[in-house]
Protein backbone atom coordinates (compact mmCIF):
# COMPACT_ATOMS: atom_id res chain seq x y z
CA UNK A 1 0.00 0.00 0.00
CA UNK A 2 1.30 3.44 -0.55
CA UNK A 3 0.71 4.52 3.40
CA UNK A 4 4.23 2.62 3.42
CA UNK A 5 5.89 5.32 1.88
CA UNK A 6 3.74 8.33 1.55
CA UNK A 7 1.65 9.83 4.36
CA UNK A 8 -2.22 9.86 3.69
CA UNK A 9 -3.15 13.22 1.50
CA UNK A 10 -6.33 14.73 1.71
CA UNK A 11 -5.49 17.06 -1.59
CA UNK A 12 -3.79 15.99 -4.99
CA UNK A 13 -0.03 16.26 -4.66
CA UNK A 14 0.30 17.78 -7.65
CA UNK A 15 -3.00 20.13 -8.41
CA UNK A 16 -3.67 20.52 -4.47
CA UNK A 17 -7.29 19.68 -5.09
CA UNK A 18 -9.23 18.43 -2.18
CA UNK A 19 -9.74 14.34 -2.67
CA UNK A 20 -12.72 12.86 -2.42
CA UNK A 21 -12.23 11.11 0.75
CA UNK A 22 -15.21 8.32 0.49
CA UNK A 23 -15.79 5.02 3.27
CA UNK A 24 -13.27 3.32 0.73
CA UNK A 25 -10.91 5.47 0.16
CA UNK A 26 -8.29 3.08 2.74
CA UNK A 27 -8.35 0.76 0.09
CA UNK A 28 -7.48 2.80 -2.95
CA UNK A 29 -4.34 2.47 -3.71
CA UNK A 30 -3.47 6.09 -5.22
CA UNK A 31 -5.76 8.49 -3.19
CA UNK A 32 -2.90 11.08 -3.13
CA UNK A 33 -3.73 12.15 -6.72
CA UNK A 34 -6.49 13.48 -7.98
CA UNK A 35 -8.27 11.26 -10.75
CA UNK A 36 -7.53 13.94 -13.82
CA UNK A 37 -3.42 13.34 -12.64
CA UNK A 38 -4.26 9.85 -11.99
CA UNK A 39 -5.06 9.04 -15.36
CA UNK A 40 -1.80 11.06 -16.69
CA UNK A 41 0.56 9.52 -14.07
CA UNK A 42 -0.23 5.90 -13.52
CA UNK A 43 1.29 4.00 -16.66
CA UNK A 44 3.35 1.02 -18.07
CA UNK A 45 6.51 0.80 -18.07
CA UNK A 46 7.73 1.17 -22.31
CA UNK A 47 10.74 0.95 -24.37
CA UNK A 48 12.57 2.26 -27.00
CA UNK A 49 15.52 2.16 -28.93
CA UNK A 50 18.53 5.34 -28.30
CA UNK A 51 21.15 4.94 -30.95
CA UNK A 52 21.34 1.18 -30.34
CA UNK A 53 20.92 1.21 -26.44
CA UNK A 54 17.33 0.47 -25.26
CA UNK A 55 15.85 2.64 -23.18
CA UNK A 56 13.19 1.90 -20.94
CA UNK A 57 10.61 4.85 -20.09
CA UNK A 58 7.46 5.94 -18.61
CA UNK A 59 5.96 9.37 -20.11
CA UNK A 60 6.00 11.46 -23.14
CA UNK A 61 7.46 14.70 -22.38
CA UNK A 62 4.85 16.55 -22.71
CA UNK A 63 4.20 20.68 -21.42
CA UNK A 64 2.18 18.68 -18.59
CA UNK A 65 5.16 16.53 -17.38
CA UNK A 66 7.42 19.09 -18.18
CA UNK A 67 6.11 21.54 -15.82
CA UNK A 68 5.49 18.95 -12.94
CA UNK A 69 9.26 18.43 -13.35
CA UNK A 70 10.26 22.06 -13.88
CA UNK A 71 7.94 22.89 -10.11
CA UNK A 72 9.50 20.23 -8.30
CA UNK A 73 13.21 20.67 -9.51
CA UNK A 74 13.96 24.12 -10.17
CA UNK A 75 10.65 25.60 -7.85
CA UNK A 76 12.03 22.87 -4.91
CA UNK A 77 8.60 21.58 -4.91
CA UNK A 78 9.85 18.50 -2.91
CA UNK A 79 6.46 16.98 -1.89
CA UNK A 80 6.67 16.99 -5.54
CA UNK A 81 8.32 13.57 -5.28
CA UNK A 82 5.84 11.32 -4.88
CA UNK A 83 4.89 11.74 -8.27
CA UNK A 84 7.65 11.08 -10.19
CA UNK A 85 8.08 7.20 -9.28
CA UNK A 86 5.43 6.39 -6.60
CA UNK A 87 2.56 6.08 -9.12
CA UNK A 88 4.11 3.40 -11.23
CA UNK A 89 6.05 2.14 -8.39
CA UNK A 90 4.65 -1.83 -9.18
CA UNK A 91 6.16 -1.70 -12.76
CA UNK A 92 9.55 -0.11 -11.57
CA UNK A 93 9.96 -2.47 -8.99
CA UNK A 94 9.27 -5.71 -11.28
CA UNK A 95 11.25 -3.66 -14.05
CA UNK A 96 14.71 -3.71 -11.07
CA UNK A 97 14.21 -6.56 -9.97
CA UNK A 98 16.60 -5.98 -7.13
CA UNK A 99 19.46 -4.85 -9.04
CA UNK A 100 21.46 -2.00 -8.25
CA UNK A 101 19.89 1.74 -8.57
CA UNK A 102 22.27 4.41 -10.18
CA UNK A 103 20.74 7.54 -11.34
CA UNK A 104 22.86 10.06 -14.03
CA UNK A 105 24.38 12.77 -11.59
CA UNK A 106 23.45 16.74 -11.53
CA UNK A 107 26.40 19.28 -11.09
CA UNK A 108 27.63 19.92 -7.87
CA UNK A 109 27.19 23.01 -7.97
CA UNK A 110 23.33 22.93 -9.18
CA UNK A 111 22.89 19.73 -5.97
CA UNK A 112 24.05 22.44 -3.74
CA UNK A 113 21.96 24.62 -4.69
CA UNK A 114 19.02 22.77 -4.53
CA UNK A 115 20.09 21.25 -0.77
CA UNK A 116 18.66 17.65 -2.46
CA UNK A 117 18.76 15.41 -5.19
CA UNK A 118 16.12 15.30 -6.80
CA UNK A 119 15.85 11.60 -8.40
CA UNK A 120 16.99 10.77 -5.36
CA UNK A 121 14.58 12.11 -3.23
CA UNK A 122 11.90 10.75 -5.99
CA UNK A 123 13.55 7.15 -5.58
CA UNK A 124 13.09 7.11 -1.67
CA UNK A 125 9.97 8.11 -1.66
CA UNK A 126 9.09 4.53 -2.86
CA UNK A 127 11.54 3.08 -0.69
CA UNK A 128 13.74 2.66 -3.18
CA UNK A 129 17.94 3.41 -2.14
CA UNK A 130 20.27 4.24 -5.08
CA UNK A 131 24.27 3.73 -5.51
CA UNK A 132 25.43 7.71 -6.32
CA UNK A 133 28.81 6.16 -7.81
CA UNK A 134 28.31 8.71 -10.60
CA UNK A 135 29.96 12.20 -11.11
CA UNK A 136 29.17 14.77 -13.27
CA UNK A 137 32.69 16.91 -14.51
CA UNK A 138 32.37 20.73 -14.56
CA UNK A 139 29.87 22.96 -12.81
CA UNK A 140 27.66 24.76 -15.38
CA UNK A 141 24.18 24.07 -15.40
CA UNK A 142 22.93 21.49 -18.42
CA UNK A 143 19.72 23.18 -19.96
CA UNK A 144 22.20 26.28 -20.65
CA UNK A 145 24.16 24.42 -23.07
CA UNK A 146 23.89 23.89 -26.55
CA UNK A 147 23.25 20.26 -27.69
CA UNK A 148 26.80 20.44 -28.80
CA UNK A 149 28.42 21.50 -25.84
CA UNK A 150 25.59 18.98 -24.09
CA UNK A 151 27.79 16.39 -25.59
CA UNK A 152 31.22 17.28 -24.41
CA UNK A 153 29.99 16.84 -20.79
CA UNK A 154 31.99 14.20 -18.85
CA UNK A 155 30.95 11.60 -16.78
CA UNK A 156 33.34 9.62 -14.04
CA UNK A 157 33.02 6.72 -11.53
CA UNK A 158 33.86 7.58 -7.99
CA UNK A 159 34.71 4.81 -4.84
CA UNK A 160 30.44 3.98 -4.48
CA UNK A 161 31.23 2.04 -7.67
CA UNK A 162 33.14 -0.65 -5.56
CA UNK A 163 30.19 -2.25 -3.76
CA UNK A 164 28.11 -2.34 -7.39
CA UNK A 165 27.43 -5.54 -8.70
CA UNK A 166 27.75 -6.62 -12.37
CA UNK A 167 24.02 -6.16 -13.30
CA UNK A 168 22.63 -2.61 -12.40
CA UNK A 169 20.19 -0.11 -13.55
CA UNK A 170 20.56 3.50 -14.47
CA UNK A 171 17.93 6.01 -14.07
CA UNK A 172 17.10 9.43 -14.97
CA UNK A 173 14.16 11.93 -15.20
CA UNK A 174 14.46 13.20 -18.59
CA UNK A 175 16.07 12.35 -21.72
CA UNK A 176 16.08 14.72 -24.16
CA UNK A 177 18.95 14.48 -26.88
CA UNK A 178 20.11 11.64 -25.20
CA UNK A 179 23.71 12.04 -24.08
CA UNK A 180 24.00 12.48 -20.64
CA UNK A 181 21.96 8.79 -20.28
CA UNK A 182 24.00 7.18 -22.96
CA UNK A 183 28.00 8.90 -21.62
CA UNK A 184 26.83 7.04 -18.16
CA UNK A 185 25.54 3.74 -19.50
CA UNK A 186 28.74 3.59 -21.99
CA UNK A 187 30.93 4.27 -19.07
CA UNK A 188 29.68 1.80 -17.25
CA UNK A 189 29.71 -0.71 -19.41
CA UNK A 190 33.20 0.09 -20.50
CA UNK A 191 33.78 -1.02 -17.43
CA UNK A 192 32.28 -4.22 -17.44
CA UNK A 193 28.80 -3.89 -16.13
CA UNK A 194 25.65 -4.90 -17.77
CA UNK A 195 23.41 -2.14 -17.85
CA UNK A 196 19.66 -1.68 -18.35
CA UNK A 197 17.88 2.34 -18.67
CA UNK A 198 15.13 3.93 -17.18
CA UNK A 199 13.96 7.27 -17.45
CA UNK A 200 11.03 9.11 -16.11
CA UNK A 201 10.20 10.94 -18.97
CA UNK A 202 11.58 10.85 -23.12
CA UNK A 203 10.78 13.47 -25.76
CA UNK A 204 8.94 12.29 -28.57
CA UNK A 205 11.18 12.31 -31.13
CA UNK A 206 12.87 9.14 -29.32
CA UNK A 207 9.30 7.68 -29.44
CA UNK A 208 8.18 8.06 -32.88
CA UNK A 209 11.32 6.87 -34.59
CA UNK A 210 12.48 3.87 -32.87
CA UNK A 211 9.15 2.51 -31.29
CA UNK A 212 10.10 -1.48 -30.17
CA UNK B 1 -0.78 28.32 11.68
CA UNK B 2 -2.43 29.57 8.68
CA UNK B 3 0.20 30.60 5.56
CA UNK B 4 0.02 35.04 5.71
CA UNK B 5 -0.68 34.96 1.83
CA UNK B 6 -3.41 32.80 0.83
CA UNK B 7 -4.73 31.79 4.17
CA UNK B 8 -3.93 27.93 3.62
CA UNK B 9 -3.83 26.11 6.42
CA UNK B 10 -4.01 21.95 6.20
CA UNK B 11 -0.82 20.51 6.59
CA UNK B 12 -0.80 19.12 2.98
CA UNK B 13 -0.22 22.43 1.76
CA UNK B 14 3.31 22.93 3.64
CA UNK B 15 6.58 21.02 3.70
CA UNK B 16 10.13 22.10 5.49
CA UNK B 17 12.89 23.02 3.35
CA UNK B 18 16.36 24.44 4.99
CA UNK B 19 14.73 25.04 7.86
CA UNK B 20 11.98 27.09 6.80
CA UNK B 21 8.07 26.23 6.44
CA UNK B 22 7.02 26.68 2.86
CA UNK B 23 3.55 26.88 1.61
CA UNK B 24 2.73 25.01 -1.39
CA UNK B 25 0.44 26.98 -2.81
CA UNK B 26 2.19 30.14 -2.78
CA UNK B 27 5.52 28.71 -3.96
CA UNK B 28 5.04 28.92 -8.39
CA UNK B 29 3.97 32.30 -7.70
CA UNK B 30 6.80 33.90 -5.19
CA UNK B 31 9.21 32.79 -7.88
CA UNK B 32 8.22 34.24 -10.96
CA UNK B 33 8.91 37.93 -12.14
CA UNK B 34 6.76 40.41 -12.61
CA UNK B 35 5.31 40.95 -16.11
CA UNK B 36 5.46 45.12 -17.28
CA UNK B 37 2.58 46.22 -19.12
CA UNK B 38 3.04 49.02 -22.03
CA UNK B 39 0.33 51.57 -22.39
CA UNK B 40 -0.76 53.15 -25.63
CA UNK B 41 1.46 54.69 -27.89
CA UNK B 42 -1.28 57.81 -28.88
CA UNK B 43 -4.18 59.50 -27.13
CA UNK B 44 -7.45 56.84 -27.16
CA UNK B 45 -10.92 58.36 -29.21
CA UNK B 46 -14.06 57.10 -27.32
CA UNK B 47 -14.80 53.49 -27.99
CA UNK B 48 -16.30 52.43 -31.61
CA UNK B 49 -19.41 50.88 -30.79
CA UNK B 50 -21.94 50.27 -33.41
CA UNK B 51 -25.00 51.69 -31.44
CA UNK B 52 -24.96 54.41 -28.77
CA UNK B 53 -25.04 53.99 -25.10
CA UNK B 54 -28.56 54.26 -23.06
CA UNK B 55 -28.75 56.81 -20.70
CA UNK B 56 -28.26 54.98 -18.27
CA UNK B 57 -25.50 53.42 -19.35
CA UNK B 58 -23.99 57.09 -19.92
CA UNK B 59 -25.01 58.19 -16.32
CA UNK B 60 -23.14 54.91 -15.10
CA UNK B 61 -20.02 55.53 -17.01
CA UNK B 62 -20.00 59.04 -16.21
CA UNK B 63 -19.48 57.99 -12.38
CA UNK B 64 -16.94 55.62 -12.87
CA UNK B 65 -15.18 58.14 -14.85
CA UNK B 66 -15.22 60.68 -12.35
CA UNK B 67 -14.99 58.33 -9.00
CA UNK B 68 -11.50 58.51 -7.30
CA UNK B 69 -12.11 56.15 -4.41
CA UNK B 70 -10.00 52.91 -4.82
CA UNK B 71 -12.60 50.35 -4.77
CA UNK B 72 -15.76 50.89 -7.28
CA UNK B 73 -18.68 47.95 -6.92
CA UNK B 74 -20.50 47.94 -10.45
CA UNK B 75 -23.82 46.25 -9.81
CA UNK B 76 -25.69 45.67 -13.19
CA UNK B 77 -28.09 43.13 -13.99
CA UNK B 78 -27.34 40.35 -16.75
CA UNK B 79 -26.94 41.95 -20.33
CA UNK B 80 -27.15 45.49 -18.57
CA UNK B 81 -24.33 46.30 -20.67
CA UNK B 82 -21.46 46.40 -18.11
CA UNK B 83 -18.67 46.51 -20.43
CA UNK B 84 -19.19 49.06 -22.86
CA UNK B 85 -20.04 50.87 -19.55
CA UNK B 86 -16.50 50.13 -18.31
CA UNK B 87 -15.09 51.10 -22.10
CA UNK B 88 -15.35 55.07 -21.36
CA UNK B 89 -13.84 54.50 -18.01
CA UNK B 90 -10.90 52.09 -19.44
CA UNK B 91 -10.13 54.65 -22.19
CA UNK B 92 -10.15 57.76 -19.64
CA UNK B 93 -7.63 56.02 -17.66
CA UNK B 94 -5.52 54.62 -20.08
CA UNK B 95 -5.15 58.44 -21.53
CA UNK B 96 -4.28 59.44 -18.14
CA UNK B 97 -0.95 57.34 -18.45
CA UNK B 98 -2.56 54.61 -16.06
CA UNK B 99 -2.10 50.75 -16.87
CA UNK B 100 -5.07 49.01 -17.10
CA UNK B 101 -5.73 45.48 -16.38
CA UNK B 102 -9.17 43.17 -16.51
CA UNK B 103 -9.57 40.17 -14.39
CA UNK B 104 -11.89 37.50 -14.80
CA UNK B 105 -12.53 34.04 -13.41
CA UNK B 106 -13.53 32.22 -16.29
CA UNK B 107 -11.14 31.53 -19.29
CA UNK B 108 -13.98 31.20 -22.39
CA UNK B 109 -15.07 34.83 -20.66
CA UNK B 110 -11.72 36.23 -21.72
CA UNK B 111 -10.54 35.09 -24.89
CA UNK B 112 -14.53 36.19 -26.06
CA UNK B 113 -14.04 39.67 -24.15
CA UNK B 114 -10.78 39.64 -25.66
CA UNK B 115 -11.96 39.61 -29.35
CA UNK B 116 -14.79 42.08 -28.85
CA UNK B 117 -12.26 44.58 -26.92
CA UNK B 118 -9.99 44.34 -29.69
CA UNK B 119 -12.53 45.56 -32.44
CA UNK B 120 -14.22 48.90 -30.05
CA UNK B 121 -10.49 49.89 -29.01
CA UNK B 122 -8.42 49.46 -32.32
CA UNK B 123 -5.95 52.00 -31.05
CA UNK B 124 -5.07 49.58 -28.12
CA UNK B 125 -3.56 46.29 -28.17
CA UNK B 126 -5.68 44.08 -26.12
CA UNK B 127 -4.48 40.98 -25.35
CA UNK B 128 -6.00 37.47 -23.44
CA UNK B 129 -3.55 35.89 -20.71
CA UNK B 130 -4.95 32.37 -19.66
CA UNK B 131 -4.51 28.37 -20.10
CA UNK B 132 -3.02 28.13 -23.33
CA UNK B 133 -2.54 31.96 -24.06
CA UNK B 134 0.62 32.54 -22.49
CA UNK B 135 3.43 33.42 -25.15
CA UNK B 136 2.52 37.26 -25.14
CA UNK B 137 2.16 38.90 -21.42
CA UNK B 138 2.55 42.43 -22.02
CA UNK B 139 0.16 44.78 -23.91
CA UNK B 140 -1.82 47.73 -23.55
CA UNK B 141 -4.75 45.86 -22.08
CA UNK B 142 -4.67 43.00 -20.42
CA UNK B 143 -6.82 40.39 -20.17
CA UNK B 144 -6.51 37.56 -17.71
CA UNK B 145 -7.84 34.61 -15.66
CA UNK B 146 -7.47 35.31 -11.95
CA UNK B 147 -5.22 32.09 -12.05
CA UNK B 148 -3.06 33.96 -13.79
CA UNK B 149 -2.79 37.29 -11.72
CA UNK B 150 0.74 35.42 -10.06
CA UNK B 151 2.48 37.26 -12.95
CA UNK B 152 1.17 40.47 -13.04
CA UNK B 153 1.94 41.72 -9.14
CA UNK B 154 1.23 45.58 -8.76
CA UNK B 155 1.60 45.97 -12.20
CA UNK B 156 -2.28 47.85 -13.57
CA UNK B 157 -3.00 51.34 -11.76
CA UNK B 158 -6.51 50.18 -12.32
CA UNK B 159 -7.91 46.69 -12.34
CA UNK B 160 -11.12 45.84 -13.57
CA UNK B 161 -12.50 42.55 -12.08
CA UNK B 162 -15.09 41.22 -13.98
CA UNK B 163 -17.71 38.40 -12.02
CA UNK B 164 -16.67 38.41 -9.06
CA UNK B 165 -18.92 36.01 -7.27
CA UNK B 166 -17.97 33.55 -10.19
CA UNK B 167 -15.83 30.34 -9.42
CA UNK B 168 -13.33 29.48 -8.96
CA UNK B 169 -12.79 32.88 -7.77
CA UNK B 170 -15.19 33.18 -4.97
CA UNK B 171 -14.31 31.65 -1.53
CA UNK B 172 -10.28 31.47 -2.90
CA UNK B 173 -7.99 33.07 -0.38
CA UNK B 174 -5.12 32.35 -2.83
CA UNK B 175 -6.43 33.94 -5.74
CA UNK B 176 -8.34 37.07 -3.59
CA UNK B 177 -4.50 37.47 -2.26
CA UNK B 178 -3.16 37.22 -5.78
CA UNK B 179 -5.77 40.11 -6.84
CA UNK B 180 -5.23 42.49 -4.17
CA UNK B 181 -1.42 42.59 -5.11
CA UNK B 182 -2.21 43.44 -8.72
CA UNK B 183 -3.77 47.51 -8.13
CA UNK B 184 -2.32 50.32 -6.90
CA UNK B 185 -4.57 52.76 -7.14
CA UNK B 186 -8.39 51.36 -8.18
CA UNK B 187 -10.33 48.29 -8.60
CA UNK B 188 -13.83 48.01 -10.56
CA UNK B 189 -15.53 44.78 -9.44
CA UNK B 190 -18.47 44.05 -11.70
CA UNK B 191 -21.30 41.35 -11.17
CA UNK B 192 -24.88 41.00 -11.73
CA UNK B 193 -25.60 38.85 -8.15
CA UNK B 194 -22.58 40.25 -5.53
CA UNK B 195 -22.56 37.77 -2.62
CA UNK B 196 -23.75 38.99 0.78
CA UNK B 197 -20.11 38.54 2.34
CA UNK B 198 -19.00 41.41 -0.28
CA UNK B 199 -21.82 43.92 -0.08
CA UNK B 200 -21.54 44.68 3.82
CA UNK B 201 -17.85 45.16 3.15
CA UNK B 202 -19.27 47.50 0.45
CA UNK B 203 -20.92 49.32 2.98
CA UNK B 204 -18.15 48.22 6.17
CA UNK B 205 -15.67 50.13 3.85
CA UNK B 206 -17.64 52.46 1.89
CA UNK B 207 -16.96 51.34 -1.34
CA UNK B 208 -18.28 53.29 -4.39
CA UNK B 209 -21.61 52.02 -5.31
CA UNK B 210 -23.00 52.19 -8.79
CA UNK B 211 -25.83 49.97 -10.01
CA UNK B 212 -27.87 49.68 -13.18
CA UNK B 213 -31.15 47.91 -13.05
CA UNK B 214 -32.12 48.49 -16.83
CA UNK B 215 -31.06 46.81 -19.60
CA UNK B 216 -30.76 48.39 -23.17
CA UNK B 217 -33.44 46.47 -24.94
CA UNK B 218 -35.64 48.29 -22.26
CA UNK B 219 -37.50 45.32 -22.00
CA UNK B 220 -37.62 43.16 -17.95
CA UNK B 221 -35.37 40.80 -17.54
CA UNK B 222 -37.24 37.43 -18.33
CA UNK B 223 -38.50 35.82 -15.44
CA UNK B 224 -38.09 32.01 -14.86
CA UNK B 225 -40.58 29.69 -15.24
CA UNK B 226 -40.54 26.53 -12.37
CA UNK B 227 -41.71 23.67 -13.62
CA UNK B 228 -41.95 21.24 -10.50
CA UNK B 229 -42.24 17.28 -11.82
CA UNK B 230 -41.49 13.45 -10.77
CA UNK B 231 -37.97 13.33 -10.98
CA UNK B 232 -38.22 10.47 -13.85
CA UNK B 233 -40.40 13.12 -15.99
CA UNK B 234 -37.95 15.71 -15.85
CA UNK B 235 -36.44 14.59 -19.39
CA UNK B 236 -39.79 13.94 -20.56
CA UNK B 237 -41.01 17.17 -19.78
CA UNK B 238 -37.60 19.16 -21.31
CA UNK B 239 -38.38 17.21 -24.69
CA UNK B 240 -41.59 18.46 -24.64
CA UNK B 241 -40.68 22.23 -24.14
CA UNK B 242 -38.21 22.02 -26.87
CA UNK B 243 -39.53 22.97 -29.87
CA UNK B 244 -37.86 23.03 -33.25
CA UNK B 245 -37.26 26.80 -33.77
CA UNK B 246 -34.43 29.24 -32.41
CA UNK B 247 -31.59 27.71 -30.48
CA UNK B 248 -31.88 26.38 -26.93
CA UNK B 249 -29.25 25.99 -24.41
CA UNK B 250 -29.67 23.35 -21.28
CA UNK B 251 -28.06 23.68 -18.39
CA UNK B 252 -27.60 20.65 -16.48
CA UNK B 253 -25.66 20.11 -12.95
CA UNK B 254 -22.75 17.34 -13.93
CA UNK B 255 -20.88 16.93 -16.87
CA UNK B 256 -21.47 12.59 -17.64
CA UNK B 257 -25.30 14.09 -17.56
CA UNK B 258 -24.25 16.69 -20.04
CA UNK B 259 -22.77 13.51 -21.81
CA UNK B 260 -26.01 11.55 -21.78
CA UNK B 261 -28.48 14.15 -22.24
CA UNK B 262 -26.62 15.40 -25.75
CA UNK B 263 -26.48 11.29 -26.90
CA UNK B 264 -30.23 11.47 -26.47
CA UNK B 265 -30.96 14.92 -28.02
CA UNK B 266 -27.72 13.88 -30.44
CA UNK B 267 -26.42 18.05 -30.25
CA UNK B 268 -22.90 19.06 -28.92
CA UNK B 269 -22.29 19.53 -25.18
CA UNK B 270 -19.57 21.66 -23.80
CA UNK B 271 -18.09 21.30 -20.38
CA UNK B 272 -14.89 21.98 -19.16
CA UNK B 273 -13.51 18.84 -20.03
CA UNK B 274 -14.76 19.14 -23.62
CA UNK B 275 -11.88 19.65 -25.40
CA UNK B 276 -13.01 21.76 -28.42
CA UNK B 277 -14.68 24.61 -26.85
CA UNK B 278 -14.03 27.95 -29.12
CA UNK B 279 -15.34 25.74 -32.22
CA UNK B 280 -18.64 23.72 -30.20
CA UNK B 281 -19.29 27.30 -29.42
CA UNK B 282 -18.86 28.74 -33.21
CA UNK B 283 -21.04 25.70 -34.90
CA UNK B 284 -23.86 27.22 -32.13
CA UNK B 285 -23.63 30.41 -32.80
CA UNK B 286 -23.40 29.94 -36.31
CA UNK B 287 -26.98 27.83 -36.45
CA UNK B 288 -30.47 29.67 -36.84
CA UNK B 289 -32.04 26.03 -34.84
CA UNK B 290 -29.15 24.51 -32.38
CA UNK B 291 -29.46 22.66 -29.23
CA UNK B 292 -26.67 23.03 -26.73
CA UNK B 293 -26.31 20.82 -23.35
CA UNK B 294 -23.72 22.53 -20.89
CA UNK B 295 -22.80 22.80 -17.58
CA UNK B 296 -22.30 26.13 -15.67
CA UNK B 297 -19.11 26.78 -17.81
CA UNK B 298 -21.50 29.16 -20.28
CA UNK B 299 -23.67 30.53 -16.92
CA UNK B 300 -21.88 34.15 -17.50
CA UNK B 301 -20.19 36.07 -19.97
CA UNK B 302 -21.44 34.38 -22.95
CA UNK B 303 -23.64 36.36 -25.35
CA UNK B 304 -26.17 34.76 -27.58
CA UNK B 305 -28.46 36.09 -30.02
CA UNK B 306 -32.49 34.94 -29.66
CA UNK B 307 -31.74 32.14 -27.40
CA UNK B 308 -33.93 29.98 -24.79
CA UNK B 309 -33.01 28.49 -21.69
CA UNK B 310 -33.56 25.03 -19.96
CA UNK B 311 -31.93 24.39 -16.32
CA UNK B 312 -32.78 20.96 -16.22
CA UNK B 313 -32.79 19.89 -12.39
CA UNK B 314 -32.31 23.24 -11.38
CA UNK B 315 -32.68 22.41 -6.75
CA UNK B 316 -29.22 20.97 -7.98
CA UNK B 317 -26.82 22.18 -5.27
CA UNK B 318 -24.64 23.00 -8.34
CA UNK B 319 -27.03 25.78 -9.09
CA UNK B 320 -26.48 28.21 -6.15
CA UNK B 321 -28.60 31.34 -6.49
CA UNK B 322 -26.38 33.69 -8.60
CA UNK B 323 -25.87 30.65 -11.00
CA UNK B 324 -29.46 30.77 -11.75
CA UNK B 325 -29.71 34.25 -12.26
CA UNK B 326 -26.75 34.62 -14.38
CA UNK B 327 -28.48 31.14 -16.42
CA UNK B 328 -31.60 33.58 -16.98
CA UNK B 329 -30.02 36.24 -17.88
CA UNK B 330 -28.46 34.77 -21.23
CA UNK B 331 -32.13 35.33 -22.44
CA UNK B 332 -32.99 38.77 -24.26
CA UNK B 333 -29.68 40.47 -24.32
CA UNK B 334 -29.56 41.55 -28.04
CA UNK B 335 -32.00 44.30 -29.14
CA UNK B 336 -33.36 42.14 -31.74
CA UNK B 337 -34.44 39.54 -29.74
CA UNK B 338 -34.69 41.24 -26.28
CA UNK B 339 -37.27 38.18 -25.40
CA UNK B 340 -37.30 34.74 -24.47
CA UNK B 341 -38.08 32.01 -22.94
CA UNK B 342 -36.70 30.29 -19.06
CA UNK B 343 -37.38 27.23 -18.00
CA UNK B 344 -36.61 25.85 -14.86
CA UNK B 345 -37.56 22.21 -14.36
CA UNK B 346 -37.29 20.39 -10.78
CA UNK B 347 -38.06 18.08 -8.62
CA UNK B 348 -37.73 19.68 -5.63
CA UNK B 349 -38.69 22.15 -3.75
CA UNK B 350 -35.26 25.00 -3.72
CA UNK B 351 -35.04 27.78 -1.84
CA UNK B 352 -32.28 28.95 -4.34
CA UNK B 353 -34.51 28.89 -7.10
CA UNK B 354 -37.37 30.64 -5.40
CA UNK B 355 -34.45 33.52 -4.15
CA UNK B 356 -33.46 34.06 -7.88
CA UNK B 357 -37.03 34.21 -9.16
CA UNK B 358 -37.85 36.99 -6.15
CA UNK B 359 -34.05 38.48 -7.10
CA UNK B 360 -35.41 39.11 -10.79
CA UNK B 361 -39.13 40.16 -10.22
CA UNK B 362 -36.89 42.47 -7.63
CA UNK B 363 -34.69 43.91 -10.24
CA UNK B 364 -37.74 44.26 -12.64
CA UNK B 365 -39.82 46.06 -10.31
CA UNK B 366 -36.88 48.79 -9.20
CA UNK B 367 -35.62 49.23 -13.32
CA UNK B 368 -39.69 49.35 -14.84
CA UNK B 369 -41.69 49.47 -11.47
CA UNK B 370 -43.62 46.73 -12.58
Amino acid sequence: MYTKHQQRQHHCLWCLTPLDTHDFSFMIRHDYLCEDHQGVLITPIKSTMITNVKVHYFHEYTPQIASLLFRYKEHYDIPLAGCIFLPVIKSLKKWINHRPILIVPSSLKKTQQRGFIPLKRALSVCGLECIEALEKEGTQDQKKKSKHYRQTTQFRLNSNSDALCKSIVLIDDVCTTGHSLLTCAKLLESFGYHVECCVFAIHSSWINKYLV
Amino acid sequence: MPCPNCKAHHPDFFFHYQGNVICRQCLSVATLEPVSVTLPKEHLEDACLSFELTPKQKEVSKALKESSSRHIMLEAVCGAGKTECVLEFIIDRLNKKQKVGWAIPRRQVVLELCERLQKVIPQCTVIAVCEGYTQVLSADLVLFTTHQAFRYPQSFDVLILDEVDAFPYRGNALLEHLISQTYKRQCVMMSATIPYDLKKRMSMENWTHITCYERPTRHPLMVPQLIRTFRIMMFLKMIQLLPSEAKWLIFVPTHSMAKWISLLLRCDSLTSKSKEKESIIQRFISKDKALLVCTTILERGVTFKNVHVIVLMAHHHVFSEASLTQIAGRVGRSIEYPKGKVFFISSQDSEEVNACIQNINNANIIAYGA
